[in-house]
């Protein structure tokens, strides 16, 4: 078990040009080993809050850390490696390149990364058994079902055993046994390797698999 | 080094993926490389090809007008429709003991293969070897170039018939069915593509030569009149289109032998002297005959070519610059295109430099499939530089 540093959010705020309502997050910490979840209605800018994390936005206002690295302050091309080493990012629309094949997607972060070590395709297999994508593993992206390419996304972002998942949706496309094993998948992950997780879901059913609750009308402005 | 290797995986992976897409643009790109170079490629085969043919032939004889047709006629056969002089003009050139006059008749073609009416001074001349059959040794007969005998399957022991000059003139000349005697050997030459016969034969299929029902034996319906024991047959009389053990007998030419026409003539003087003492009877140029130093037309002709080379190199660079253009633009359609997925690439954490040599590693691999289809152009089009050459000429 690795000890992951956690993320720390301050008094952040963010709107989107022309938008009347914005974003505030007080306060608010994403830590190791307890996955929290991220709940709100449509269109309340959850997505948003999942980018302003990543870095892929830049806050108006606030702080912003993970371990030592401040996220506010800090260069595109300091967060682009911070995002390619330690981050596992799962988007709404899976986001697969459709000229790889499924295990090709997966591996693609660690292929970027380093040479690809036998034991991370090792990996990506076991989560591709788990997923159950193992038929599917070698076809191309664009031919599997939305489904199939949830899971592939899913192992893409596990693959390389990144220090913080966020996950945008994960199981929108699953049914109910596949929606299950997957999030059983990442929560499991999130609590065995003491990671820091953070899901987007509508799916209150589950809520009480995380560790933390977090809803979005707390945080509007 | 890891950032370059996976760059080129995904680039790889893409080119592949987009194979008949990729394939094309690398085709496009390599017939624009290839054209200029396989132009320039085909006009020094053409030079070399002519060239050594022109050098074989010292002297060229016939009628006055188109130098370069006669030397087309009369070398590679691809005119054969030049004015006739009379057969006499050979023995009025080999009276001058200058050298060997070697009459040619150009002008009719057996299918698309020209008949050459000759003597057989012209195989030793062009030294050619006979590698199956006999050579010529009776009317009717004919030997065949090599490659025109590997294309129609023919061997000695067939025939083969003479083109008629109009099909629905019945009144014309009738075709000939012609025995196949000797295969020549190939020699890379225009002569691997011509049928070979005697100049009587070619009189023959001319009509100045015929052989016909015997008259007197005739039935009166064939005959027109009959006097003082000469016997004249109408339209009727039953004319040989083949020349057989039978009826050669009665084959015979009408008319001055002297007087029958003939294309041109090839002049192997005995030297240098002999060639120049020959020139100087027709440097006036107002003779029936118009005398030619083969190699001496065909630098003017090249001349000629060069300038259209030129032209077309001209043309080919600007189809190029066009064609890179618009290369170009589909590279540039095809990245702003794939921009959500190149985002997804740089929201992963793959950093710029890594999707910008995945940009440039692809046009590498269409430029490198380009120039190694260029390449496999060049290679075809020099290998069969000398037969597109001579099919070019026919």
């Amino acid at each position: 078990m690795k000890d992951s540093p956690g993320m720390h959010v301050h008094d952040l705020a963010y709107r989107h040009p022309g938008a009347a309502v914005g974003i505030h997050v007080p306060e608010f910490e994403l830590l190791p080993g307890k996955p929290t979840a991220l709940v709100g209605p449509s269109g309340s800018g959850k997505t948003t809050l999942l980018r302003l994390l990543t870095g892929l936005l830049q806050p108006e206002s606030g702080a912003l850390s993970a371990g030592e690295l401040e996220i506010h302050r800090s260069q595109p091309a300091t967060l682009r490696e911070w995002r390619l080493q330690k981050v596992g990012l799962i988007f709404q629309d899976f986001a697969l390149l459709p000229y790889l094949s499924a295990k090709e997607n997966a591996e693609l972060p660690s292929r970027f990364l380093r040479t690809l070590a036998p034991s991370t395709s090792a990996r990506a297999t076991a989560l591709a058994d788990r997923l159950g994508l193992t038929d599917h593993w070698t076809k191309p992206a664009s031919i599997l079902s939305q489904g199939e390419r949830q899971r592939v996304a899913i192992a893409r972002a596990l693959a390389h055993e990144p220090d913080f998942v966020f996950a945008d949706e994960p199981t929108a496309s699953l049914d109910p046994k596949r929606r299950d094993a997957a999030l059983d998948l990442l929560l499991t992950d999130a609590v065995d390797r003491n990671i820091c997780l953070l899901v987007i879901t509508h799916d209150m059913e589950r809520l009480d698999g995380f560790a933390n609750v977090l809803r979005m009308e707390d945080f509007q402005s | 080094m890891k950032a370059v290797s996976a760059a080129f995986f995904l680039a790889w992976r893409y080119v592949l993926r987009h194979g008949w897409q990729s394939l094309l643009l690398s085709l496009a790109l390599g017939m624009v490389l290839a054209l200029p170079l396989a132009v320039r490629l085909l006009v020094r085969a053409a030079e070399t090809e002519m060239r050594a043919r022109a050098l074989s032939t010292p002297a060229l004889l016939g009628r006055p007008g188109s130098a370069a047709d006669l030397l087309l006629g009369a070398l590679y056969f691809s005119q054969l429709d030049l004015a006739t002089l009379p057969f006499g003009e050979v023995a009025t050139l080999r009276e001058t003991d200058l050298g060997q006059p070697i009459p040619l008749h150009l002008h009719f073609k057996a299918q698309k293969a020209p008949i050459i009416g000759t003597t057989l001074d012209y195989f030793d001349f062009r030294h050619l070897r006979i590698a199956e059959g006999r050579p010529l040794t009776r009317l009717g007969d004919c030997v065949i170039g090599a490659r025109i005998a590997k294309q129609q399957g023919l061997h000695p022991g067939d025939s083969l018939f003479s083109s008629p000059d109009q099909l629905f003139d019945m009144a014309g000349t009738y075709p000939l069915k012609m025995h196949v005697r000797g295969i020549l050997a190939e020699t890379g030459t225009p002569d691997d593509d011509a049928i070979f016969v005697d100049l009587k034969t070619v009189w023959v299929i001319e009509g100045h030569a015929h052989g016909h029902d015997d008259l007197q034996t005739a039935p009166d319906a064939t005959v027109l009149k009959r006097e003082d024991g000469n016997v004249v047959g109408n339209a009727a009389v039953r004319m040989f289109q083949e020349i057989t053990d039978a009826n050669i007998a009665s084959f015979h030419l009408h008319g001055d032998t002297a007087e029958l026409p003939i294309s041109a003539i090839l002049f192997a003087p005995n030297d240098e002297k002999a060639a120049t003492l020959l020139a100087g009877r027709f440097v006036n140029g107002k003779g029936t005959l118009q005398f030619i130093r083969p190699v001496e037309e065909l630098d003017r002709l090249l001349k000629t070519l060069f300038r259209f080379e030129s032209l077309a190199l001209g043309t080919l660079a600007l189809t190029g610059v066009a064609a890179l253009g618009i290369a170009t633009l589909v590279f540039a359609l095809s990245f702003r295109m794939r921009r959500r997925e190149f985002a997804t690439l740089e929201d992963i954490g793959i950093p710029c430099i890594s999707l910008t040599l995945v940009k440039t590693i692809e046009i590498l691999l269409i430029g490198t499939g380009a120039l190694i289809l260029a390449t496999l152009i060049l290679l075809t089009v020099q290998t069969f530089a000398t037969h597109l050459i001579l099919l070019t000429l026919r």
